[in-house]
């Protein structure tokens, strides 16, 4: 090849390699690490120091002097009662890295129910020691099956209703109160753009305790399913009079009811459904909250 | 149709040519025309973007972007195709005074004489002097260019690229930016007014893409996040507008390649042929006039006002 027809030639090459990379870069952005997501918010808090302040004080002030952020792991204490009028306490950490990779996780996930699955099966390492917390409070109080489902649930049910939403429907719309991203009594915290399908993965509720039905109901069937012993739980998705709803559905022999519940096609098991967003709702006492229930059926987490 | 006359590349003009030197040109502007399509593309995307930011309005979105797209690919256009000369090549001293050519040729041996003939043997001449012409091509390959033309399209192509890379950049990067947007409204306090008036959307208009309402808050978490990385980026979309570029001024198979000598000599026999024509026509225009035996009254007034002509 002459050298005249070589410049045109590795122009070209050059011209699409480039077009290629953009392409390939622009589907392995994630992995590779290029965007820092934090820097932004860092700089804002750098550049206006009344901010810094405020948020220095906001990270010194711990909820009840018990949650703090230490070195490389991410501290916290729950206290909640359980149906039986016990109360308990479960002292917890969770690496930060795991906290930032399951938020990045959640980002990947579809903007469907099928995220659900996605988020459980990512976050089981990082809630380990919280799992172990729950396992020892089993143990040490000699809970049966039904005990210690409660007692999850009841843990999951005890942060105040929190709306969880995304870019299409912000806080301050439709009803929803404003921005204001924490559990709070009525009227309650709002998070916005939490995408893709408006739901944090059981690690962020571990930490930041906002969410609500799926939201709820995925972390307590997450840890239900983490402890390996033989619960028997997955999500239902389906329609009650308020709308679109998600509940925790758990599979428990002799229900006191059998109005709300799903069968699962697959496995011919019937599921209980448990509301998650209300404090002290229990499926034994059989207190169904919903009039409507249709449409209902099994998200099978695996 | 060819991919090559999307950019005003007539391949008809190269007929004399051997076959394997006009493949050889059709692929070169074929390839061209598709970087430049490619070019069209990613500023018609990026434009859709900033839209996108703007509007809110993916109808609104689309039709801006198309609109910049066919700005972008038809400027580009021009560019390249007025970038196609003569320097360097010893066509430039016929192709910009024609008098060389006629001179060379005998042409104006015919003054006078043209008229003789029928227009299909004024049109073989010309083409005959054009043969010839073609033969005397000698091509300096060091010849210098017009620095000044070439910094303003560099300029131009350049700024272009760089604002395109930032649309690009947005989306390829738009999960990340959200991200970072939403971590900023976490730490604002719900009065702050970009809180209230750049991350909080109106209920009548949700946000599309980005959850900002402003190119230049996406800018910065854009350039805060990706931070070195960013300037790669953009030096990679400036490469990509900037290689076809590259191509016409330095490739010296576009530069001093076939068909731009074709075209100049397509050019000169155009202006050959109408050149005899001319000489032609205008001998029988005269004789026609002269056998009219017009009468001109220089001192009526009434002759003034009009020509007045009478039979002597």
């Amino acid at each position: 090849m002459t050298r005249e027809k070589k410049y045109f030639n590795v122009s070209q090459l050059l011209f699409w390699a480039l077009i290629v990379l953009l392409i390939v870069l622009s589907f392995l952005k994630s992995d590779l690490g290029l965007f820092n997501e934090n820097e932004l918010t860092r700089r804002h808090l750098e550049e206006d120091s009344l901010n810094k302040i405020a948020r220095q004080e906001a990270e010194e002030q711990d909820d009840n002097g018990q949650d703090k952020d230490t070195g490389g792991t991410i501290k916290r204490t729950w206290k909640w009662e359980s149906f039986d009028g016990k109360t308990y306490t479960l002292e917890f950490t969770v690496p930060k890295k795991a906290y930032k990779s399951a938020r990045e996780n959640r980002l990947k996930q579809s903007p469907d129910p099928n995220c659900w699955a996605g988020m459980f099966r990512h976050d089981r390492a990082g809630l380990k020691d919280m799992v172990e917390g729950y396992r020892n409070i089993i143990e040490e109080q000699k809970l049966d099956y039904r005990q210690a489902m409660q007692m999850v649930v009841s843990s999951a049910q005890n942060f105040n209703y929190t709306y969880i939403t995304w870019g299409q429907e912000p806080c301050g719309s439709g009803g929803r109160p404003p921005q204001d991203c924490k559990p709070k009594p009525y009227p309650y915290g709002c998070c916005d753009n939490v995408e893709p399908f408006a739901v944090y993965s059981p690690l962020e509720y571990a930490v930041n305790g906002a969410g609500d039905c799926d939201t709820k109901a995925l972390f307590a069937m997450a840890i239900l399913k983490y402890l390996n012993m033989g619960f028997d739980a997955e999500m239902l998705m389906g329609q009650v009079e308020a709308g679109h709803h998600a509940m925790l559905g758990v599979c428990v022999p002799n229900p006191p009811y059998r109005d709300l519940s799903v069968r699962d096609m697959r496995s011919g098991k019937r599921y209980y459904a448990w509301e998650c967003t209300q404090r002290n709702n229990v499926a034994e006492l059989g207190a169904p909250v919903w009039k409507m229930f249709k449409n209902w059926e099994v998200v099978p987490i695996r | 149709m060819r991919l090559s006359d999307q950019i005003g590349i007539d391949s008809d003009i190269m007929q004399k040519l051997p076959a394997d030197v006009v493949k050889r040109q059709i692929f070169i502007f074929n390839g061209i025309s598709l970087m430049l399509l490619v070019v069209g593309l990613i500023s018609a995307v990026s434009a859709t973007v900033y839209a996108l930011i703007l509007f809110h309005s993916w109808l609104i979105a689309i039709g801006v972007g198309l609109f910049i797209g066919a700005v972008v690919f038809n400027l580009y256009r021009l560019f390249l195709m007025t970038g196609l000369d003569l320097k360097g090549s010893t066509l430039a001293h016929y192709h910009t005074k024609h008098e060389n050519h006629y001179r060379e040729h005998n042409l104006y041996a015919l003054d006078g004489t043209a008229y003789q003939h029928a227009d299909e043997v004024l049109k073989g001449w010309a083409v005959t002097a054009k043969d010839k012409l073609r033969s005397k091509i000698d091509v300096n390959p060091n010849a210098p260019r017009n620095l000044f033309t070439i910094a303003v399209r560099v300029f131009v192509m350049a700024l272009l690229a760089v604002i395109f890379a930032n649309g690009l950049e947005t989306l390829m990067f738009s999960q990340q930016i959200n991200m970072a947007l939403a971590d900023l409204k976490q730490v604002l306090p719900p009065e702050d007014w970009t809180y209230k008036y750049i991350l909080t959307p109106d209920p009548d208009e949700p946000f599309i893409l980005v959850n900002a309402n402003s190119l230049l808050l996406t800018f910065d978490a854009l350039a805060s996040g990706l931070g070195n990385w960013k300037l790669w980026m953009d030096i990679m979309v400036l490469a990509i507008y900037m290689i076809p570029l590259l191509i016409i001024y330095r490739s010296q198979e576009v530069r001093h390649g076939a068909y731009v000598q074709e075209l100049a000599l397509h050019e000169i026999n155009k202006t050959t042929y109408h050149y005899l024509i001319t000489q032609k026509y205008c001998h029988v225009i005269f004789t026609e006039i002269k056998d009219m035996k017009l009468y001109f009254n220089k001192y009526s007034n009434e002759a003034r006002r009009q020509i007045v002509t009478e039979q002597k």
